[in-house]
């Protein structure tokens, strides 16, 4: 291998050090807030068309219970009970996102459907507080599980809880509440 | 991707030059790659038996280099500390043992998260050089190899701080943890020979974690010899200054 030849590659070397240079460490993408899901759903009913047995050409009407997704002009949730006055609230939308403290095993929000509404249900949330290690770049925070949820019933007429992980996933459903039927 | 694209050009720049060279005496290569260094070529009489060759000498080389990217790495990032030095012998058909081992810390010291951590590593492998040899004087090779990796080390207690909206952060901390990692790696590189028995080069490394699930919570920010912990895979480069001692052959 003659020295030109040596020569390049060591220039090429060179280069190829220069362009291996490692980047700055990132910062921080991932989420570290986390927040539960609540999604606001009422009760209708809907007629649909059943087949009498499996070979029979007799249909009957028949009524089932439908939940779909209550969507309110501006729904809103105030924290009660804590040093920080802290308003969750939203536009055209079946869903509130809202925070737990992790220093307690409880919070409560007050709802009303709407800004102008002055019908409010206040909810209790009960869970359970998890340590959980995000990234190096990030640190620790505190995922939840939800073991009970209490109402009171002026609009609220129930709740469910599809999921009780609250964790960095924004799209898990974690309470349902279901307004009464008119 | 882009210092992918320049790692393959480097290596098709080695190739073309090397087999573009034309040999500067009768001791030329046979096609094919094999290590004619320690071969006489003998002009054979067809028309009679074939005589059995005589066995070439052997031509013992062992290498010892240092990283000197780790140098320069040091310097650039205060969180990672480390030093390697590597080690081959050179066996016939231009097949090497390899070896590496080092040693260095990690560091990490965010607002919300602080600890550090140190080990050291071995790794053992082959090299083998797809370069074609034009005389039997020259040692330079580009290579591909294969290494098996163990590293043992140890983090420090790490403390973390949570912040809350609704006021005070939470704090807390982590037990100090040994472990041990093991690892694959498949590297490339060129060794060239600038002067005589002293060698420059580099190596190009793609790593892969065997025990992943050593970290159950807090993996190291840095690994000495692997790289990020909390990946199963590591890209590296390094840069390394050889020193190449030689006998026999005569």
């Amino acid at each position: 291998m003659n020295k030109d030849f040596k020569l390049l590659l060591i220039l090429f070397t060179g280069l190829i050090f220069i362009a291996s240079c490692e980047s700055k460490d990132p910062e921080c993408y991932q989420p570290t807030v986390v927040q539960a899901l609540c999604k606001f759903k009422y009760r209708d009913t809907q007629i649909v068309q059943v087949q009498v047995g499996n070979d029979s050409n007799i249909v009957i009407a028949d009524t089932i219970d439908i939940f779909p997704d209550s969507v309110m002009n501006s729904p809103q949730m105030r924290i009660i009970g804590e040093s920080k006055d802290i308003l969750v609230q939203s536009a055209r939308d079946a869903a509130l996102r809202i925070l737990f403290n992790y220093s307690k095993d409880s919070i409560r929000y007050s709802f009303r459907t709407d800004t102008t509404s002055n019908v409010f249900d206040t909810i209790t949330f009960y869970y359970e507080p998890t340590l959980h290690f995000i990234s190096n770049n990030c640190g620790y925070n505190y995922f939840y599980s939800i073991q009970k949820v209490t109402h009171t019933t002026h609009m609220l007429d129930s709740f469910a809880i599809p999921n009780s992980n609250v964790t960095d996933d924004a799209q898990i459903e974690n309470v349902q509440l279901y307004f009464k039927r008119n | 991707m882009r210092l992918a694209v320049l790692i393959f050009i480097s290596i098709c720049i080695s190739c073309s030059f090397a087999r573009g060279q034309s040999p500067a005496d009768s001791s030329k290569i046979v096609p094919g790659g094999k290590d004619t260094r320690n071969k006489n070529i003998v002009a054979t009489d067809t028309s009679s038996k074939k005589k059995r060759e005589p066995k070439p000498p052997y031509v013992h080389q062992f290498r010892i280099g240092f990283d000197l990217s780790r140098i320069a790495a040091n310097i650039m990032f205060p969180s990672k500390q480390g030093y390697e030095i590597q080690a081959d012998y050179l066996l016939r058909n231009n097949i090497y043992l390899a070896a590496e081992t080092g040693f260095g810390k990690g560091k990490v010291d965010y607002e919300n998260l602080k600890y550090s951590n140190n080990g050291y590593y071995f790794k053992f492998g082959v090299d083998k050089s797809f370069l074609d040899i034009v005389s039997n004087k020259d040692f330079d090779i580009g290579f591909i190899g294969l290494r098996y990796g163990i590293g043992p080390g140890k983090r420090t207690e790490a403390t973390y701080i949570i912040p809350s909206i609704f006021g005070t952060p939470a704090t807390g901390s982590i037990p100090s943890q040994s472990y041990l990692v093991h690892w694959g790696e498949i590297t490339g590189g060129v060794k060239v020979e600038m002067w005589k028995n002293f060698f420059l080069g580099w190596n190009a490394r793609m790593r892969f974690l065997i025990n992943s699930g050593a970290f159950k919570e807090l993996a190291p920010a840095y690994i000495p010899g692997f790289g990020k912990g909390d990946k199963s895979t590591a890209f590296d480069i390094n840069f390394y200054a050889s020193y190449a001692i030689r006998w026999g052959g005569k």
